[in-house]
């Protein structure tokens, strides 16, 4: 009775073991692509290896272009606070200063949507859509905008 | 009753003599006691499980709660590699929100 209770427990104990290996460990399809973010937009939106592969070309041309960009409003940014920290009053200067803040950020804005709508077109329709309206407050507000996103 | 055995009654006092290991006597008995009720239960328990109905519904709640926790864990890490494909993911097309995180 005894040796037989011992079996039960150990066959049970690793039942529950197996069922939870089973169900917590995954082995998903090997991703297309290396970089983590077109990773989880392949698995988030179903996508094809070929449609993956094409979006990958597209998002590593465009994230070359970012670059550019982001440096280009770093030192705008930089410009604009060492004007802000000297003044008591609205300048010409720091008027300038604003104004090449504005065109820079929106030419990001104009790029991401060109971008997006790029992206959008490589997705099976439903996709695409999805994917647009996930983009879009991102695209409207790329200060705040890509903290309101969720999956 | 006559007064004498009152008096008798009233003036007895019990004095048992003192016992050495009276103590570690009482710690003995207890620690028995529970040696044999924690035996009982172990027996009761092999007693219950060995049997083929109960084996059966022990097999099948560790298959159930090895299920039931493995998705937990699979849905928690889901989640959470979402979140993170998400973020990178708007961080590496939105340079507002690049410049912004690696702002001095």
């Amino acid at each position: 009775m005894k040796l037989k209770a011992t079996l039960v427990l150990l066959i049970a104990l690793a039942g529950g073991a197996g069922a939870f290996t089973w169900r917590a460990v995954r082995n998903g399809a090997e991703p297309a692509v290396s970089e983590p973010e077109l990773r989880w937009l392949q698995r988030e939106f179903a996508l094809s290896a070929d449609a993956v592969l094409r979006i990958a070309e597209l998002h590593r041309r465009y994230t070359a272009e970012c670059e550019p960009m982001c440096a280009a409003l770093q030192a705008s940014e930089a410009e604009m606070r060492r004007l802000m920290a000297g003044g008591r009053r609205m300048t010409p200067e720091l008027e300038a200063a604003l104004s090449r803040s504005n065109k820079i950020v929106a030419e990001c804005q104009h790029r991401m949507v060109e971008h997006f709508y790029a992206v959008a077109r490589e997705m099976p329709p439903p996709a695409g859509e999805r994917y647009l309206a996930l983009m879009t407050p991102i695209a409207t507000h790329p200060e705040q905008g890509w903290m309101k996103v969720r999956p | 009753m006559p007064d004498s055995l009152r008096t008798l009654l009233h003036q007895w006092e019990v004095k048992p003599a003192p016992e050495p290991n009276f103590r570690a006597e009482v710690w003995r008995r207890i620690a028995e006691r529970k040696r044999r009720l924690s035996f009982r239960i172990w027996s009761r328990t092999e007693e219950t499980v060995g049997q083929p109905a109960w084996a059966a519904i022990v097999v099948a709640v560790m298959l159930f709660a090895g299920t039931a926790t493995g998705n937990a864990w699979r849905e928690r890490e889901l989640r959470h590699e979402r979140t993170a494909g998400l973020t990178a993911y708007v961080l590496a097309v939105n340079p507002v929100a690049h410049a912004a995180t690696i702002r001095p």
